[in-house]
């Protein structure tokens, strides 16, 4: 049984302890008592998730547990990602298992396609494997998918 | 008023620096650490730009009006945070919503602070 508290944000479940004010979250950096005083745990969550959902916001200065995965620890707070986390956050670190569940959920969620790039291609959930990579710009979600025929794209 | 010393531990310490290095120009945590000390430690009497606040817990709170500055400390002197408030209107595009705040000025932002139990 795990009793560790469990990250309000980003559903990390490694504090030994009651987060105190100005205790940081390791894995999104919240910072207790300062960053949701005036933003909510949904907008820092959503705001994370944007900027990548990367361990430390990308920072290798603070040890990333062996096999972690953003969207396995948001199922801590019962949060699934959406087809939009996905294109935010890539999904590189996500194993054959929970690759399938994703596709499933872009399906089953009746969008048969995650975007439509600029020339009309409409964006299926099978383009979306192992090593696709997307990267957001200027607004606009430029999507590298791992398909021979794609190339590097705007949608929306 | 107590000397301040260093954050409770090293692991601290790096997360603060992870999360705030960057907006205070360190490029080290020691480097950091010795930032909020120095803005902590620093003499009232010879920094008038740095103003003071005892929090109803007994944090010590200090900002930099000029350099726009803030540290939180223990009574005990132990470093719990420095960085530099940041509006959310003025933060620039990707910067992140978690080291943003939404008083009206950032000055505000260290006197709500004070006030804050």
């Amino acid at each position: 049984m795990n009793n560790k508290i469990t990250c309000p944000v980003c559903g990390y479940d490694g504090f030994d302890h009651l987060p105190q004010q100005y205790d940081i979250c390791p894995s999104c950096l919240l910072e207790f008592g300062v960053s949701d005083v005036d933003w909510t745990h949904d907008e820092l969550r959503q705001d994370w998730i944007e900027h990548g959902a990367k361990w430390a916001w990308g920072s290798q200065d603070i040890p990333r547990p062996a096999n972690w995965s953003a969207c396995r620890q948001l199922l801590n707070l019962g949060y699934r990602v959406t087809p939009s986390d996905l294109l935010f956050m890539g999904i590189t670190d996500l194993n054959a298992d929970e690759l399938a569940r994703a596709q499933n959920r872009l399906t089953s969620a009746g969008k048969v396609c995650v975007g439509e790039r600029r020339d009309g291609y409409q964006i299926q959930p099978s383009d979306v494997t192992v090593g696709s990579v997307f990267v957001i710009s200027s607004g606009h979600v430029n999507a590298r998918l791992s398909k021979p025929d794609a190339q590097s794209c705007a949608l929306g | 008023m107590p000397e301040s010393t260093t954050f409770a531990n090293t692991t601290t310490r790096d997360e603060h620096h992870v999360s705030h290095g960057l907006e205070v120009g360190s490029t080290t945590s020691e480097d950091y650490e010795e930032k909020a000390r120095s803005l902590l430690n620093a003499s009232l009497v010879d920094s008038p730009d740095i103003e003071e606040g005892i929090r109803p817990n007994g944090q010590i709170l200090r900002y930099n009006k000029i350099s726009n500055e803030f540290a939180a400390m223990y009574p005990t002197g132990t470093i719990k945070t420095y960085f530099k408030p940041m509006r959310r209107c003025d933060a620039p595009p990707g910067y992140p919503t978690r080291n943003t705040h939404g008083a009206a000025s950032n000055y505000d932002y260290f006197l709500r602070e004070c006030r804050r139990p």
